[in-house]
């Protein structure tokens, strides 16, 4: 193992990833378009860690594509990590180590913190305190900070931290949010009552299915369940549900048969942010979710029950200027989640060396 | 209704829900098991215990769910937990020893996200008190049981791997154990089938699969228990252990490095090799039982393991009250299936039983008709039937109706040579007293010692004598065993003006009666005999000829063409034989004693069969003696000779001649009844 050189104030500052290329869905997303935001800031090192969780599962195709694109090489960790500002995205991955990490060295570590900490209830997620353990263990820094990506996430770990005093820790000051760099596509000119939902098939992704059912009910023109894959083994079907494995479609097409995503979870589990939720907005379509999830968006994302949702459609459908208007003004609101605008929140938050030391 | 989930679909998962499902079943809970959460296709062992338990719940409302860990649950059982409707304040528990904390939070979470509620958590064992089998799935309760006096024999079970019994000085060491007399060696094993060499060795003390042993139940038979190796899924060894510590009784740790001992649980360490067992029990362990039991009934480590703790643990509710006590009932099983000799010595044993005495049967549907001519109510049993989806589905719907007929402290009195695995399980599970009526005369067979080590199971074990000394087994050392006479009818029903009534139901003249009884059904097809039999009597005028069979058994069409032959379907035919100048008879054990003691001229036909009795000696020492004549089951040319030879050259007077001078024992009936009757005293 080599030591790790000291950090040279002269030189550009550092940035060090340190990711599991392995991460599914939004987490890989957020890391890929990060990278691409932060481009030219800084001499950027990536490292892989390859965790137990993930077993022998590939890398992720779209991070693969980002460091081809950026020309960047994926370095896996052998030895210490060292940089001006470490960045570790979703800390869950440790939950399954038992060995102790790789030294960190650095002025700032900034862990992401991608999946809530408590559920719904106040249960932890998983197993934090194991994991921002063995990460304060491993780690040298002047500040460790805990990022949530939204005002969900926040108020999670606020709730966590009031548990379990982690004086090592702090939270940022702002929302290290997921970027959100979609294509927009324009809202259809005359809704149908055609509904959908798009999600991993894990069991936290869906409600119970009575609740399933008042979302999708035999009246609606269309039904389609995108990642159905334990409804399909369990053999729960309804005549007027089009049920599609996860990756059946692709998410355009997927929308494309669509007007309505109707999105609710299990109510013991809480979408940190819910990326399919942006990119069905950026897809021209209205969303109705709970009302949790909904406060993380602004217009076109509706926070409801499963009981109230006919009524909702029902007036959209009667009224198609509204749902575009909804859909106009959601769009709009993504534009907060823009690379431009992360970029100018990281640079609130880490300065350049200069500014430091000014 | 507390429903008890595995954490998945697999066989040691489901077993550890069915020692739970056990443990609370004894305390008086209402527990099912969902069958969708039982892999398919459930062995027959498992099959058995979880019968009563297994239940499709779909429609119900639910209250209690218990889930077992220590994983988070897969994809079917969260299934299964979405399809219940559950109700509003419906109670939610996960348990387990979970090997970390992540293991742990995402075993809560997997049900949270299946039940839209949240799960309460417990711990598997008390907190700081390390368990027993850390590898465990359940939590383990140690059932409070009743002290077994210490006078008599001790039972002492030796727990182990099959593959234990191949080690030869092992196997030696388990021998020189099955010869104590004070001792009554029970051998358990699980994983793979022993070597059929090592179990010849053992003789009649043959091991039980530890599949088959419902722990809850095991305190009852055991005294002294000793552990040699854990299995990889232990749960029903931990149910096992945990029964006999909550009862008082020894457990020896003779696992490599006393891993039992190392938890805490007051468990004793002892000689890993078996050789030194024999002078550790006679040193240490048996001359201080009493103290032991009162050492463990002070132990800490299971004062927080008490059936109470773990109920009140789980909030359960109360459970039901047990039944009001009943007066104790014997209850008979007579095995038949086509034939109904062992209904008939049944009810002969039966009928002198005490009137203060409430008798009572299970029977099979060809039996049922006698049992009640007798004035016994009788619970149907279910025959088997090539219709059925496994050849034992029959025997585990008749244990459950055994099982719903029986109530601690019955007699439970069982006439056949073949001990269904329904039996077996009952004699283990129930509170009972319990008798097998077993005659002798086996034919030598490779497992026979096998099929007589089941007598193992019972309490005590009659045997009917035969009538003629040389056809009786050498007596029996050790065990409860005692021989009685012969069980046999008494006199048969008025035969006054029978051959009158004959002749004026079947319009035909009655000079000659020939009686055939050569059974058939299962064992073997009899229809040429009888066809010759019927075509002798054809070429005589004023001859009749009856095939007596059972009700219910089937004869072939072509009999009926015979204009002197008749066929009778009758649970009397005794009477028939009273009033024929001749029978032509199987050598059964009832109708050749009944053929005897009635002194009935008699043409044997022995039936054999391999799982049959040896008919062939038992009608050659009648027709040694001169009590009656014999052919070889398959002499056609024979039968037709000696049968002429009868009818026409005096030999029927001969016969009943000698039969009239001849000195027979007295009959066992009343013994029999008194000595399946002190038990119930």
């Amino acid at each position: 193992m080599s030591r790790p050189t000291a950090p040279d104030l002269a030189a550009p500052a550092t940035i060090a990833w340190l990711i599991e290329p392995r991460f599914p869905g939004g987490t890989s997303f957020a890391v890929a378009a990060e990278w691409r935001a932060l481009r030219g800031l800084a001499r950027p090192a990536i490292h892989a860690f390859r965790s137990r969780m993930f077993g022998t599962a590939p890398d992720t195709p779209a991070l693969a594509e980002a460091l081809r694109d950026m020309n960047l090489a994926l370095q896996d960790v052998g030895g210490p990590i060292g940089a001006d500002l470490v960045i570790l995205h979703n800390p869950a991955f440790l939950k399954f180590e038992t060995a102790p990490l790789p030294p960190i060295l650095c002025r700032d570590l900034v862990v992401v913190t991608h999946e809530n900490f408590l559920r719904p209830g106040g249960a932890p997620g998983f197993d934090v305190a194991g994991c921002l353990d063995r990460l304060d263990r491993a780690t040298l820094a002047a500040r460790k900070w805990l990022a949530p990506v939204s005002a969900i996430n926040r108020a999670s770990l606020r709730d966590w931290c009031a548990r379990h005093p982690a004086p090592a820790w702090r939270i940022a000051p702002e929302d290290w949010f997921n970027i959100c760099d979609l294509p927009r596509r324009p809202p259809p000119e005359r809704p149908a009552d055609r509904r959908g939902r798009l999600s991993r098939p894990g069991a936290e992704k869906f409600p119970a299915l009575d609740q399933l059912d008042l979302c999708f009910p035999a009246h609606a023109g269309a039904n389609l369940i995108l990642g159905a894959d334990s409804l399909i083994a369990a053999r729960i079907s309804r005549p007027h549900w089009q049920l599609l494995p996860f990756g059946a479609l692709s998410p355009a097409r997927f929308f494309d048969r669509i007007d309505f995503h109707v999105h609710f979870t299990a109510p013991t589990w809480q979408e940190s942010f819910g990326r399919v939720i942006a990119e069905a907005l950026a897809a021209g379509r209205v969303v109705l979710t709970d009302p949790a999830t909904a406060s993380g968006f602004g217009p076109g994302v509706i926070g409801c029950a499963p009981h109230e949702v006919d009524a909702i459609i029902a007036g959209l459908i009667a009224a198609p200027d509204r749902y575009g208007q909804m859909v106009l003004d959601g769009q709009a609101w993504l534009d907060r989640l823009s690379p431009e605008a992360f970029r100018a929140r990281f640079l609130r938050q880490f300065p350049p060396p200069g500014r430091i030391a000014a | 209704m507390i429903v008890i989930l595995p954490d998945e679909v697999s066989l040691p998962a489901f077993d550890a829900c069915l020692v739970l499902a056990d443990q609370l079943a004894r305390a008086g809970h209402d527990v099912a098991l969902d069958e969708a959460s039982a892999p398919a296709p459930l062995p027959r062992r498992q099959l058995y215990e979880a019968a009563p338990f297994l239940a499709d719940l779909s429609g119900q409302t639910i209250t209690r769910v218990i889930v077992l860990g220590p994983g988070p649950i897969s994809p079917d059982i969260a299934t299964c937990l979405r399809g219940y409707r559950l109700a509003p304040d419906a109670r939610i528990t996960l348990t387990g020893r979970f090997p970390d904390t992540q293991t742990r939070i995402a075993s809560i979470a997997s049900l949270a996200y299946a039940t839209g509620r949240e799960p309460q958590l417990l711990a598997a064992d008390p907190p700081g008190s390390p368990p027993l089998l850390p590898a465990a799935r359940a939590p383990f309760s140690a059932p409070p049981g009743r002290l077994r006096d210490h006078t008599g024999r001790r039972d002492l079970m030796i727990f182990c791997p099959a593959e234990h019994l191949a080690d030869p000085d092992f196997n030696l060491g388990l021998r020189q154990l099955s010869l104590r007399p004070d001792l009554r060696l029970r051998p358990v094993v699980w994983g793979p089938a022993a070597d059929p060499l090592a179990l010849a060795a053992l003789g009649p003390c043959q091991p039980q699969d530890l599949a088959d042993l419902p722990p809850s139940a095991v305190a009852r038979h055991c005294d002294i228990a000793v552990v040699c190796a854990t299995p990889a899924d232990p749960d029903r060894l931990g149910g096992v252990l945990m029964a006999c510590l909550g009862a008082g009784r020894t457990v020896i740790d003779a696992t490599p490095g006393h891993a039992l001992a190392a938890s805490g649980a007051p468990v004793l360490r002892g000689p890993a090799d078996l050789a030194l067992l024999l002078p550790y029990l006679d040193q240490t362990i048996l001359p201080n039982l009493g103290e032991i039991a009162r050492f463990i009934a002070r132990a800490p480590w299971l004062a927080g393991r008490s059936g109470a703790t773990l109920a009140e643990d789980l909030a359960l509710p109360e459970p039901a009250p047990p039944a009001a006590a009943t007066d104790p009932v014997a209850l008979f099983l007579p095995t038949n299936g086509v034939g109904i000799g062992h209904a008939q010595r049944c009810c002969l044993i039966g009928r002198e039983m005490a009137a203060t005495t409430r008798v009572e049967f299970a029977a099979f549907p060809s039996c049922l008709p006698l049992i009640r001519r007798h004035g016994f109510a009788a619970t149907a049993l279910v025959p088997r039937s090539p219709d059925h989806a496994q050849p034992y589905a029959n025997d585990i719907l008749n244990y459950l109706r055994l099982k719903r007929a029986l109530r601690p402290g019955d007699c439970f009195v069982f006439d056949g040579g073949h001990v269904f695995h329904s039996v077996q399980r009952l004699l283990q599970e129930c509170d009972l007293r319990s008798v097998w009526i077993r005659r002798g005369l086996w034919q030598p067979a490779p497992d026979l010692t096998r099929a007589l080590a089941r007598g193992r199971f019972f309490d005590r074990t009659i045997v009917p004598l035969e009538a003629f000394d040389e056809l009786n087994e050498p007596p029996t050392f050790g065990g409860d065993h005692h021989n009685v006479g012969p069980i046999v009818a008494g006199a048969p029903g008025p035969t006054d003006r029978l051959r009158d009534r004959l002749r004026a139901t079947f319009g035909h003249e009655v000079r000659v009666l020939v009686v055939s009884m050569l059974g058939g059904g299962a064992a073997a097809d009899r229809s040429a005999h009888l066809q010759a039999i019927a075509g002798l009597c054809e070429r005589r005028p004023g001859c009749l000829h009856l095939v007596v069979t059972w009700p219910g058994a089937t004869l072939a069409p072509a009999l009926t063409s015979w204009r002197n032959t008749r066929a009778v379907h009758t649970t009397d035919a005794l009477s028939l034989m009273a009033v024929a100048d001749v029978v032509v008879s199987a050598a059964g054990y009832n109708s050749f004693h009944e053929i005897l003691y009635h002194r009935i001229p008699t043409l044997f036909v022995p039936q054999m069969a391999p799982f049959m009795d040896d008919q062939t000696r038992r009608a050659r020492a009648a027709a040694g003696r001169g009590l009656a004549r014999m052919v070889g089951e398959n002499d056609l040319m024979m039968l037709t000779r000696e049968l002429t030879a009868l009818l026409d050259g005096g030999g029927i007077a001969d016969l009943r001649t000698n039969l009239r001078t001849w000195d027979l024992p007295p009959t066992g009936n009343r013994a029999a009844a008194r000595l399946i009757e002190d038990r119930q005293e």
